[in-house]
C-alpha cells in the first residue's frame, strides 16, 4: 500500500499515517471499519489482538508452592477453625482450655505445613494467610504477633483511593522502575517480604506476654530474648523460624529459598 | 492447585474486537473475596483468565521467558491481593501494572533491549499436532513483535497495553502513570509509526 494507488483525488495522495486522527484511531483499535488504505494497518491491530489467544502458560514451581501453600492452609483452616469461635481469644481461660484440643489437631497441621507456619510467621505467606497462620499460633501457643502486622510496603501493592474522574477502581502504586521508556522516576522499591528494621519496635514481630517489643524478635515466656526468632515455650531459640510446642523447628526448604530470592530481583536487587 | 496447573491445558477464546469480555462472568467481586480469604480455587480462576492474556502481552514485549515471568507476575498478585479494592477493570490494570514492571525489572536484569524468540523456538515448543497452527500464529506473532521493536518504548507499550492487553486509555494510563491524553497521543503516534514501517514493506512486496 503506497497511498498512491486509490482513486484520484488530493485526498487519496496522503500518506495513510496521515489518516490517522483521533477518531480513525478509535476506530482501528475498537477493530470497525475504516479508510481502505489502512488495510494493513487493520492487520496489524487484528494481528496484535490475535496474540493473547494462546494457551495458558504452565505455571511455574515457585507460583505452585506459594498456591500450595495457599491451598494447605485452607485446608488446615477449615479443619480447625472453623469450628472454633475468634471470641474465645478474649478469654484466657478459654484459650487454655482451648489448647490442649486444637494443639492437637494443629499440630497435626502445622506437621503437615511445618513450612506454612513458619512462612506466615515470617511474612513470606500473603497478607490474608500469614494473618491466619500468625492466629492460629497464637490460639494454641502463648505467642503473641504485636504490632503491625503489615508486610513492608512493597511497589506492587495497589493503591486502594479512587481517581476523582471514576472508573478506575484501583491506581497502583507507582510507575515501573528504571522503565527506558517511563517518565517518572521511581525510588528503589522495597522487597515486600523483608521484615523491617530490627531495631524499631512495633514492627509486626511476634513478642510473648509480658516483653517489650523492642528488638523486632519473637521470644516465648520465659525465654530469654535470643536471635531474634519465634520460639515457643520450652523451646531454645532455633534458626530463625516460629515452632510450635513440641515441633521439630520449621525449616523453610529450597521452595523458599527460591522465593525470596526471586522476590530479591524483582525489587532490583 | 491442581487446577492452576491444569490451566496450562487450556485456552483463552472469545475476546471480541472492540468489546472485552468479562472473564469472570460477572462473579469477580466474590471471586476476589475468596482470593482475599485464601482460597485457591478462586485464584485459580483468576489465574485462568488471566495469565494467557499477561504472558502474551510479555512476549509481545521481547521477554525471554514470557510463561516464568507470568508466574512471577501472579506470585506478586497473590502476595498484595489483600490490599486490593476496586473492580474488574481495576484490577486488571494494576495486573498489567506488575506485568510491566517485572518485564521492567527482566530487562535491566538482562541489561538488554527486547528481542523476540526466533520463529523455530515457537515451533518447536509446540506438539506435534499443533506445529501448523503454531507456525501460523508465530508468523502473525513475529511480525506484531518485529514491527514493535522498531517503535519508541513509550508508544510500544501504549501499542501493546491497548491491543494485546486490551486495556482502556485510562487504564493504559493507570499502569504506565501517564494521562489519558498522553496515552491518546501515544498511540496515535505509535499507529503512524506502524503505517509507515508498513509502508514501505508492502510496496517491496
Amino acid at each position: 500500500m503506497t497511498g498512491l494507488g486509490g482513486p484520484s483525488g488530493l485526498d487519496d495522495l496522503r500518506n495513510p499515517s496521515e489518516l490517522l486522527d483521533a477518531k480513525t484511531v478509535d476506530a482501528l483499535i475498537a477493530g470497525h471499519p475504516v479508510d481502505g488504505r489502512l488495510d494493513d494497518l487493520v492487520a496489524f491491530v487484528h494481528d496484535a489482538r490475535a496474540l493473547a489467544d494462546r494457551p495458558v502458560p504452565r505455571p511455574s514451581p515457585a507460583l505452585l508452592e506459594v498456591v500450595a501453600r495457599l491451598s494447605s492452609w485452607a485446608t488446615a483452616r477449615t479443619n480447625t477453625l472453623r469450628s472454633s469461635d475468634r471470641r474465645h481469644r478474649s478469654s484466657v481461660a478459654a484459650s487454655v482450655a482451648r489448647l490442649s484440643a486444637v494443639s492437637k489437631i494443629a499440630a497435626g497441621a502445622l506437621v503437615g505445613a511445618t513450612s506454612v507456619a513458619a512462612a506466615g510467621a515470617a511474612g513470606v505467606l500473603p497478607e490474608p494467610v500469614g494473618r491466619e497462620v500468625r492466629h492460629l499460633i497464637e490460639i494454641t501457643t502463648p505467642i503473641e504477633f504485636s504490632g503491625n502486622a503489615e508486610a513492608p510496603d512493597s511497589p506492587d501493592r495497589p493503591r486502594t483511593h479512587r481517581p476523582p474522574s471514576g472508573g478506575q477502581g484501583v491506581h497502583p502504586t507507582s510507575a515501573p522502575a528504571n522503565d527506558p521508556s517511563a517518565a517518572k522516576p521511581q525510588a528503589e522499591p522495597v522487597r515486600p517480604d523483608r521484615p523491617p528494621h530490627p531495631q524499631q519496635p512495633g514492627n509486626g514481630h511476634a513478642t510473648a506476654p509480658g516483653q517489650q517489643p523492642g528488638n523486632g524478635h519473637t521470644t516465648a515466656p520465659g525465654q530469654q530474648p535470643g536471635n531474634g526468632h519465634a520460639t515457643a515455650p520450652g523451646q531454645q531459640p532455633g534458626n530463625g523460624h516460629t515452632t510450635a510446642p513440641g515441633q521439630q523447628p520449621a525449616v523453610a526448604g529450597p521452595q523458599d529459598d527460591r522465593l525470596a530470592d526471586a522476590d530479591l530481583t524483582d525489587q532490583g536487587n | 492447585m491442581s487446577g492452576v496447573e491444569g490451566a496450562a491445558n487450556d485456552r483463552v477464546h472469545g475476546h471480541g474486537e472492540g468489546n472485552r469480555p468479562d472473564r469472570f462472568d460477572g462473579q469477580f467481586p466474590a471471586i476476589l473475596e475468596a482470593v482475599q480469604s485464601g482460597d485457591p480455587e478462586a485464584f485459580d480462576r483468576i489465574f485462568r483468565s488471566l495469565a494467557a492474556v499477561v504472558a502474551a502481552y510479555l512476549a509481545a514485549q521481547g521477554s525471554a521467558e514470557p510463561d516464568d515471568l507470568t508466574s512471577e507476575v501472579f506470585v506478586g498478585v497473590l502476595r498484595n491481593i489483600d490490599r486490593f479494592e476496586g473492580d474488574e477493570a481495576g484490577f486488571r490494570s494494576w495486573v498489567f501494572t506488575i506485568a510491566h514492571r517485572r518485564l521492567t525489572d527482566e530487562r535491566r536484569r538482562a541489561g538488554r533491549q527486547p528481542t523476540h524468540e526466533p520463529l523455530t523456538a515457537a515451533a518447536n515448543m509446540a506438539a506435534p499436532d499443533q506445529v501448523e497452527d503454531a507456525i501460523e500464529q508465530s508468523l502473525s506473532s513475529d511480525r506484531v513483535q518485529r514491527l514493535c521493536e522498531r517503535l519508541p518504548g513509550d508508544q510500544r507499550n501504549v501499542l501493546l497495553l491497548r491491543l494485546v492487553a486490551q486495556l482502556t486509555v485510562s487504564e493504559v494510563a493507570t499502569v504506565l502513570d501517564k494521562s489519558p491524553g498522553a496515552v491518546r497521543e501515544l498511540q496515535r503516534r505509535g499507529l503512524r509509526s506502524i503505517s509507515r514501517i508498513i509502508e514501505p514493506e508492502g510496496a517491496r512486496r
